[in-house]
């Protein structure tokens, strides 16, 4: 009990030290080595996983079960940047097998470690989020860096590791700051994060919706039937700009429709379908003030190969 | 003895040539057809289709004269001018509409109407009754069966008949000026077949003149007022200006401009037009600025007041602020056409009954589209309840003023389904007869003509190959809705496939069960032909009839029809993989039951990057897939001049250099599959790759540009019963040559990985 008070102390102690973190428990490198000082109900983890000394420094944890990161605060609508190192053993990796590609964005049943974003508001009431959950699919260690933006009403946020049966989890370096750079609205607006990370898309129509590389290993949004992205903030009236760089597969058109939502992420309205063509030579710029009412906005691409999608506030642009 | 049978005989030869008219003998003329040396263009088709039908069953050219000749003992007189003065009566029966008469006086035979276009039907009726003739479909040169008869005889020369609506035709879409859908549209009593003869001819057929539609450019176009007038545009409050795509309906000078337009532009069409509809864009985008959201004032007191910016949440405000407007314009363009019938569109917001009254210079044109049960008739109580109370709404405050416009033949945006006449004798009919006790105008509806040229993907050609009976019957019942659509079928059926009219019969009837037992469900081919097990039945009536068939054309027909089915079934997903005894050399590369698998080929890179494009891929690849009733066995040959292969690893593991995978998906279940010409092989079930199917690579080689691999799969591996097409899975082939970005793979059509997939049938 005490270990567990002085450890608590050192906890909070902690949280006022490192200001560009959002809590200690992130961003140490798992010095303490100690479950209970980053995981909650870590009974079982104490038993089956364990923290290893790196080679080149640091640690890493290792576990065979899902664990949940201990609550940190967050703030509404303030965008974080999630980056950790991880691998797993166990599932079928993507070095093995490339095709394993389509099941990083797999809902159902995944075959990977996947991290998930639970968000609480002032109640500790779970708040809904768009965010994608991430699939770790890798068998040697590699940064993963994931952007998302806390949901309206949250006010702390954990992080959720679900190991599946048969499978260990390595994780080590795990950061949680906020994200300043960006002057775009939505996230990963150009997929620069590469063909593995589905930062800013909150769902697909269809199984055949994917991140793809170009023969210059450029990564684009195939969007199947559509593609939503997650919801971004209207914090003025705007106006504002919505690019959309890319092509269609279907009747040589990509049709776009935003849709608004209010405070609670209750729906307005949409905007009338925004066409791109090939006479838009691949690219297409709507002008658009925020509708009264509305205070977060997605955005729905049909049957297109995307490369960019991105919102800005028009004086931002000038 | 003789003389006993002799009598009754000669009595029976009596009665059936008592009136008859001997027309042609031995396949030499024995009557002139004359038509007016002026008479308009339809009077003058009328009688050349005549002489060419005649020719082409007798043999025989009858003269064209234009006034009584004694040469002939038989005359055919075409045209209202050689009638008005024997058939009295008639003609006035026949007065303000586009009904026909076929009367006949001692040898002369008369074919007239009160509109030139009536001798055609006329003309084509004569024929229809007198022959065993049927113009099944428009291509001039299959689509028309008939004997041969080198002594025509002309019996039935009594007929009247009068359409049941004012308005009974065809907008041909998609692919214009095609004269043959034209021409059929005309023999089979069409009074509109839109633009399908060549400009420089004019209205040859006199049809119906029906111009308008989605006209808003025609009354501002942008390109002309934008700049200078934004004012007469829509204003969006999204964007927070005006915008092109929509009118400012209540702007009073833009009434102004689009009634001096609209005026300008009628009064150049070389005729006025009969029906003038005032139509939008294919949106739901009206003009939000504050006068076109305001309350709107109702007559009789109360006002209007809207209950949201979108017109799909509010249609009834937008319907009316649209009906205003027509009223609006409909009032002022009477004055200058009072002949022509102002119509307002039905449509999108347009649909939902107004709070306002219409001018009485409007009529609606009602077009149930959205949301409509493709089952049941709009009326019926299983329809939906929106376009049930719609229509009785507009009827009940508009009576006689609403007819319908439909798509019952417009599959342009995609394939035609063979979908046999049930929803006609189920929903459409009715749907007519409805409009008929409403005493409606009419029934428009879109076709799209039997042409070679490509709309979307398909010809449109195609479309005909699949359902040319049901376009025959819609034509019948849009002149007279209370016939039988049944009996109908039968005549087509008869007249059309002959000797095989029997099995084709059975086709249709078999069609027909497969929609009755497929109730409440879509209808389309998947769900009244696949998954009510009566493919196998339907296709087997088709190869029957076929074999059965004996005139050209009808042989022609059956044929066309048995390779779209072919096709349907394999795009909406039905690859059969036929069944082999087992004494078959599975094993063997080159084995003769390999020549008639289920053949997968036309590998293409899917459309990615390119608009959809999908180039073949850079070398070909080939499934050939066979069953013994227990294993599925898949020959596979990739060309390659020089594959790279993983290098063989002994164990499984997943092929990383140039490979084959096949994917088997059934609900949650993923059965993955994958193969090298070096050995290595994978197998997975749902990514886990611990699951062993069984399966055997019974033999993989590479040389002489091309590796090949061949595949033998426990069907119970994948959990398939032949006799049960419940268990049947979808599966995709991908040949990928190598990883790396920007080489996708390529499957057979291009078709994206994770789409919905083929099925596979044993």
């Amino acid at each position: 009990m005490l270990r567990r008070l002085l450890i608590l102390l050192l906890f909070l102690c902690g949280c006022a030290g490192d200001a560009t973190e959002i809590s200690d428990i992130y961003g140490d490198g798992f010095r303490k080595k100690d479950p209970d000082a980053y995981f909650i109900n870590a009974g079982g983890l104490k038993k089956r996983s364990v923290f290893l000394e790196k080679d080149t420094g640091g640690v890493v944890f290792r576990s065979p079960l899902s664990f949940l990161f201990r609550e940190v605060p967050v703030k509404t609508d303030t965008k974080y940047r999630l980056s950790f190192s991880a691998c797993q053993e166990g599932a079928e990796s993507l070095e093995e097998n490339p095709g394993m590609g389509g099941k990083i964005f797999a809902h159902r049943e995944n075959v990977f470690p996947v991290c998930r974003l639970q968000f609480f508001n002032r109640g500790k009431k779970r708040v809904p989020s768009d965010a994608a959950f991430f699939a770790i699919p890798f068998g040697k260690m590699k940064e993963h860096v994931f952007l998302f933006r806390a949901p309206p009403g949250a006010e702390s946020m954990r992080l959720s590791f679900s190991v599946p049966k048969g499978v260990r989890l390595s994780l080590s370096d795990v950061c949680l700051r906020e994200e300043t750079e960006g002057k775009t609205l939505n996230i990963n607006p150009r997929f620069e994060l590469g063909p593995y990370n589905y930062s800013g898309i909150s769902a697909f129509n269809d199984k055949s919706g994917r991140l793809i590389a170009d023969r210059n290993g450029r990564t684009h949004l195939f969007t199947g039937f559509y593609a939503v992205t997650n919801r971004f903030p209207l914090k003025s009236e705007g106006p504002y700009l919505l690019k959309v760089r890319g092509s269609g597969y279907y009747k040589k058109r990509v049709d776009s429709i935003l849709t608004f939502y209010d405070a609670a992420w209750k729906k307005t309205g949409t905007s009338p379908v925004i066409r791109l063509t090939p006479q838009n030579q691949e690219t297409l710029v709507f002008r658009f003030v925020r509708p009264p009412q509305a205070a977060y906005a997605s955005v729905t691409i049909y049957h297109a190969t995307i490369s960019e999608i991105s919102i800005v506030r028009e004086e931002e642009e000038k | 003895m003789k003389c006993r049978f002799l009598l009754p005989l000669l009595g029976f030869c009596l009665y059936f040539s008592a009136g008859a008219l001997e027309i042609t003998r031995d396949g030499k003329p024995r009557a002139n057809i004359a038509v007016a040396r002026n008479a308009p263009d339809a009077e003058q088709f009328a009688a050349r289709d005549l002489r060419h039908w005649i020719r082409e069953i007798s043999g025989a050219e009858l003269p064209v004269v234009h006034e009584m000749k004694h040469d002939m003992p038989v005359t055919i007189f075409i045209g209202k001018k050689f009638a008005e003065q024997v058939w009295k009566k008639e003609i006035a029966d026949l007065r303000g509409g586009d009904g026909f008469a076929i009367r006949s006086k001692g040898k002369h035979i008369y074919l007239f109407g009160d509109v030139p276009r009536a001798s055609a039907y006329a003309a084509a009726a004569l024929l229809e009754k007198n022959t065993d003739i049927i113009w099944a479909r428009p291509d001039e040169k299959t689509g028309c069966v008939f004997s041969r008869n080198p002594s025509l005889n002309f019996r039935v020369l009594s007929m009247l008949e009068k359409p049941a609506f004012l308005l009974h035709g065809w907008n041909v879409v998609a692919v214009r000026r095609d004269r043959p859908t034209g021409i059929w549209a005309l023999r089979n009593r069409g009074n509109w077949a839109d633009q399908t003869s060549p400009v420089r001819a004019g209205n040859e057929f006199d049809f119906l003149n029906c111009e308008g539609g989605h006209i808003y450019w025609w009354m501002a176009h942008p390109d002309r007022y934008f700049k200078n007038s934004p004012e007469f545009f829509g204003y969006s409050r999204l964007t927070g200006k005006r915008e092109p795509e929509t009118l400012c309906l209540t702007n009073p000078e833009l009434l102004e401009t689009a009634v001096g337009n609209l005026k300008k532009r009628l009064k150049a069409f070389r005729e006025t037009p009969d029906l003038f509809t005032i139509g939008f864009r294919d949106s739901w985008t009206m003009c939000q600025c504050e006068k076109c959201l305001a309350p709107i004032p109702l007559p009789g007191g109360g006002t209007l007041i809207r209950k949201s910016d979108d017109p799909q949440v509010d249609p009834l405000y937008f319907s009316t602020r649209y009906w205003i407007f027509v009223n609006q314009i409909a009032r002022r363009m009477k004055r200058d056409f009072p002949e022509t019938l102002f119509a307002g569109y039905g449509y999108f917001y347009g649909a939902e009954p107004p709070m306002c009254e219409l001018d009485p210079a409007v009529i609606v044109s009602f077009c149930p589209i959205g949301g409509v049960n493709a089952r049941y008739p709009l009326l019926d109580k299983r329809q939906s309840p929106v376009w049930r109370r719609r229509l009785k709404e507009w009827n009940r405050r508009f009576p006689g003023r609403i007819f319908l416009y439909e798509y019952y033949r417009s599959y342009a945006s995609s394939f035609a389904e063979i979908s046999g006449v049930s929803v006609i004798e189920r929903k459409i009919v009715h749907d007519l007869r409805a409009l008929k006790a409403m005493n409606g105008p009419g029934i428009l509806s879109e076709l799209t003509p039997d042409s070679e040229k490509k709309f979307s993907d398909h010809t449109m050609k195609s479309e005909w190959d699949a359902n040319s009976v049901s376009a025959w019957i819609l034509a019948r019942l849009f002149w007279n809705p209370a016939q039988d659509p049944r009996a109908l079928r039968d005549y087509y059926l008869e007249r059309t496939f002959r000797e095989a009219a029997a099995p084709m019969k059975e086709f249709y009837d078999l069609l027909d069960k497969g929609f009755r037992k497929s109730d409440g469900k879509r209808p389309n081919f998947v769900n009244t032909v696949i998954h009510t097990g009566m493919e196998k039945k339907c296709f087997d009536a088709l190869c029957r009839a076929e074999r059965a068939a004996k005139h050209p054309n009808s042989l022609s027909m059956i044929r066309a029809l048995k390779t779209q089915w072919q096709l349907v079934r394999g795009r909406l997903g039905m690859n059969s993989v036929p069944r082999m005894d087992q004494e078959e050399k599975f094993t063997d590369f080159h084995a003769t039951c390999y020549e008639s698998a289920l053949i997968v080929d036309d590998f293409r890179i899917p459309g990615y990057f390119n608009w959809g494009k999908t180039p073949p891929a850079p070398h070909k690849t080939e499934a050939r897939l066979l069953t013994d009733g227990t294993t599925l066995y898949i020959r596979i040959t990739a060309e390659h001049p020089s594959p790279v292969f993983m290098a063989e690893s002994g164990s499984e593991a997943w092929p990383l250099g140039d490979h084959v995978e096949i994917r088997f998906e059934k609900g949650a279940r993923t059965y993955c599959f994958a193969v090298d010409g070096n050995g290595n092989h994978y197998d997975s079930l749902n990514s886990d790759r611990r699951w062993s199917s069984g399966w055997k690579v019974l033999a993989s080689d590479s040389g002489g540009g091309a590796w090949r691999a061949l595949l033998a799969i426990p069907l119970k591996a994948l959990e398939i019963e032949p006799e049960n097409r419940k268990t049947f899975p979808s599966f995709l082939i991908i040949r990928r040559e190598k990883y790396g970005a920007g080489t996708p793979g390529s499957t057979p059509g291009g078709v994206f990985p994770g789409k919905r997939q083929a099925a596979l049938a044993f």
